[in-house]
């Protein structure tokens, strides 16, 4: 879903969104350095090296198709809104300079569709779902649907960005990449439900939780239920 | 005058795990101490209370002051080596790690450069400083680990499980680097011969507590001490 | 793991390293965003950008095999909008007749294919010559050195460095599974994945917490402090400054 340089022709959406990307993180940066402890810079600098590393934990879906982790509301949901935003930006960044994937004026797009509509959008889904369902519940079911939304909501803002170019109408692309983003969807909601789950039993302050009797080792592939 | 001195420490982990249960301990200066003791026995808690980075209950004296009246002083005396190379060694280039401790202290630039080349050639890296550590091997990053701390000039040099992972070669690379350090040591490990080619004085340790101490030839004898505690193998009959 | 493709051998002798790292960075961006916001229609321009980044690629001494492979990544979106040019019914306003044959397309969609094609690949190929010419630790301080955000380099020098630590842990994770059962329902093996990157996450979090503290017990107290070597502003840096703002102006205006 990186968007290409050149997909959204018209150069004044691309750059509002540069522009309201740049603000939104801006905030973030400014509102989060001045709690950040120094110990915790390496650990959003992990992070982020996490998200990208994450990305190649392949699910074999289907013969020679895969899908893997987007990890926008898992990120969220680890760190808070404003850290996991600035940590998917720079995550995107610098699969743009250093990967080319996702053009670099169409930075703004890719942040906004695939970093903060997981973020923020999806992180509110997540806090909505746990105040009504409290406990351990409360976390896997609001990261699979803040998981799910954020992937579906990232696709149809692919595709009203498209429609703002005045090109197509904006039901088309906006239906079909949502329909072929719906099972993605599902695919991320199932990675972040599997992934809360092992953080809970290990590490459940992380996330907010008492901790459940004494904490267990993690261990790797057996931790799947 | 005791390089190190650490009187009743306990230390709790935050999720209730009991690091240390009280342990009392005195380096003096110049002294290479080897610190034994099976896995969990609190070796690393310890070693991470002597600049401060825990802060447990109880006292610790770097040469005579308390570490926590002044954390910077202290951490520029007590350099700490850690055993992973992947925590120890942060930086994308080996010449920015080393660099890393100087330039915190405020050194000027061009002393800067010469502590890291120097550190880099006592560790025989040297003109690998533009390298990534990823890219290095394991007895590599350990060593660049090592200049890591060399770089600072502390007066007390503490090892956390050094040698594991090492080959052969580069054990033995690491016993004539270490040798020849003009510090107070400190080597946390589970490798008894090399405690018994460097160190002076051991410690025991063993679930939170300083079970043993004495010269390095009478507790490695105590076969007995060693078999009760995990570091040997029962003998039969 | 490698998050980035090194740069070959080549590029080490190659022309374009004689042009200062920052002075590269600030021009392939300002390339990219003006071709970015040329209008399509205008495509003698085009060609005039893919001149200039021709001569580029020729002083940085890239392969043509590992330029075609980075350029893949804009494949699916040219593909996909060359398939919605053929399916979708043209409006009777808007259809244009293909040249050459009786078929009837969006013009509009005609427009966007041609502006993802020229546009993406003048991008990807811009961009990835950084990438070629210096070692990642050298594009990290030229990002320094251009006043971006303290946090932002750290972050990203932080990234990298452990990138290859978890990607490791990552690859034989896969690699434990797949020696086991890749298989099982899908559902299944969603949730496997989800464990590990879980685990993952915890190891990560775990290690941050040690770097943390090696961080601290060499002084650290939140500032970062890198040497940047700042090296003075040569000939090679200001033709390369006057070549690519005195095209890109000259393309403008013309
Ligand atoms: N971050 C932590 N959180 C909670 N408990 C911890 C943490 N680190 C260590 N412990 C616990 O504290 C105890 C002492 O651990 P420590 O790492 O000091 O042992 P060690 O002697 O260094 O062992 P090893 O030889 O395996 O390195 C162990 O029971 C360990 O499980
Ligand atoms: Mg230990």
């Amino acid at each position: 879903m990186h968007i290409p340089d050149g997909l959204i022709n018209d150069p004044r959406v691309w750059l509002a969104a540069d522009v309201v990307a740049a603000g939104t993180v801006a905030y973030a940066v400014r509102r989060e350095s001045r709690a950040l402890k120094p110990e915790e810079v390496p650990l959003m600098g992990v992070m982020a090296a996490f998200v990208f590393a994450g990305q190649m934990l392949n699910v074999p879906v289907a013969a020679g198709v895969s899908g893997h982790l987007l990890g926008a509301l898992l990120a969220a949901a680890l760190l808070g809104p404003w850290r996991a935003t600035i940590v998917m930006t720079v995550v995107i960044t610098v699969q743009c300079l250093l990967h080319a994937d996702g053009g670099f004026a169409a930075l703004g797009l890719n942040v906004i569709n695939m970093g903060l509509a997981g973020t923020l959008v999806g992180w509110l889904i997540y806090r909505g779902v746990r105040a009504v369902i409290a406990g351990r519940a409360g976390v896997l079911l609001g990261g699979a649907i803040g998981a799910w939304a954020s992937v579906v909501l990232g696709a149809l803002l692919v595709g009203v960005e498209i429609g703002l170019t005045g090109q197509t109408d904006f039901v088309t692309p906006a239906k079909a990449l949502v329909i072929v983003h719906v099972p993605i969807g599902l695919l991320e909601a199932g990675i972040t439900v599997g992934a809360l789950a092992v953080v809970l039993r290990a590490r459940p302050d992380l996330l907010g939780c008492a901790p459940r009797g004494a904490v267990e080792a993690v261990s790797t592939a057996e931790a799947a239920p | 005058m005791n390089a190190i001195e650490v009187t009743n420490l306990h230390y709790t982990y935050p999720d209730g795990t009991h690091g240390l249960r009280g342990v009392s301990l005195c380096v003096p200066e110049g002294a290479c101490l080897g610190m034994v003791g099976p896995n969990g026995a609190g070796k690393s808690t310890l070693l991470l209370h002597l600049n401060g980075i825990l802060n447990g209950h109880g006292g610790v004296r770097v040469f005579g002051k308390p570490v926590h009246e002044d954390l910077q002083a202290a951490r520029q005396i007590v350099g700490l080596v850690f055993q992973n190379p992947d925590d120890q060694l942060f930086m994308p280039t080996v010449f920015d790690d080393v660099a890393f401790g100087p330039l915190n202290l405020g050194w000027p630039e061009e002393r800067v450069r010469e502590a890291v080349t120097r550190a880099l050639e006592s560790v025989g890296l040297t003109g690998h400083g533009d390298r990534s550590p990823h890219h290095l091997s394991l007895g590599e990053q350990k060593r660049a680990s090592i200049a890591t701390v060399l770089v600072m000039d502390c007066r007390i040099v503490v090892f956390d499980e050094p040698t594991t992972g090492l080959d052969p070669r580069g054990r033995w690379e690491f016993i004539d680097l270490i040798r020849d350090l003009p510090a107070t040591k400190i080597i946390a490990t589970h490798d008894l011969d090399l405690v018994r080619e460097l160190c002076d004085r051991v410690v025991v340790m063993d679930d939170g507590h300083l079970v043993a101490e004495g010269p390095a030839a009478d507790v490695l004898a105590d076969q007995e001490l060693l078999e009760e505690h995990g570091l040997a193998k029962p003998l039969d009959g | 793991m490698s998050p980035c493709d090194h740069p070959e051998q080549a590029t080490r002798r190659a022309l374009a390293r004689r042009v200062d790292p920052r002075v590269a960075v600030v021009c392939v961006l300002a390339f990219v965003t003006v071709q970015a916001a040329t209008p399509i229609e205008e495509w003698p321009r085009f060609v005039a950008y893919a001149g200039l980044l021709l001569i580029a690629v020729i002083a940085s001494r890239v392969s043509l095999v590992w330029l075609l492979k980075r350029l893949a990544l804009a494949l699916p979106f040219v593909i996909a909008v060359a398939m919605s040019t053929l399916l979708v019914r043209p409006s009777a306003d808007s259809a244009v007749r293909l040249p050459g044959t009786d078929l009837m397309v969006s013009g509009p969609l005609l427009i966007l294919l041609a502006s993802v094609a020229a546009k993406a690949t003048l991008s990807i190929v811009a961009l990835s010559l950084p990438v070629a010419l210096w070692d990642f630790p050298v594009l990290v301080r030229a990002l320094q050195a251009l006043r971006i955000p303290r946090l932002f380099v750290m972050l990203i020098a932080f990234m990298w460095r452990y990138v290859y630590v978890l990607g490791d842990e990552a690859r034989r994770m896969v690699q434990a599974r797949d020696a086991r059962s890749p298989r099982g329902r899908l559902v299944r093996r969603v949730l496997v994945v989800g464990s590990m990157a879980g685990s993952l996450f915890v190891r990560g979090y775990e290690r941050a917490e040690r770097v943390g503290q090696a961080m601290v017990a060499r002084g650290y107290d939140g500032r970062l402090r890198l040497l940047v070597p700042l090296r003075r502003f040569r000939a090679a840096d200001a033709a390369a400054v006057l070549v690519v703002a005195g095209a890109l102006c000259a393309m403008r205006l013309a």
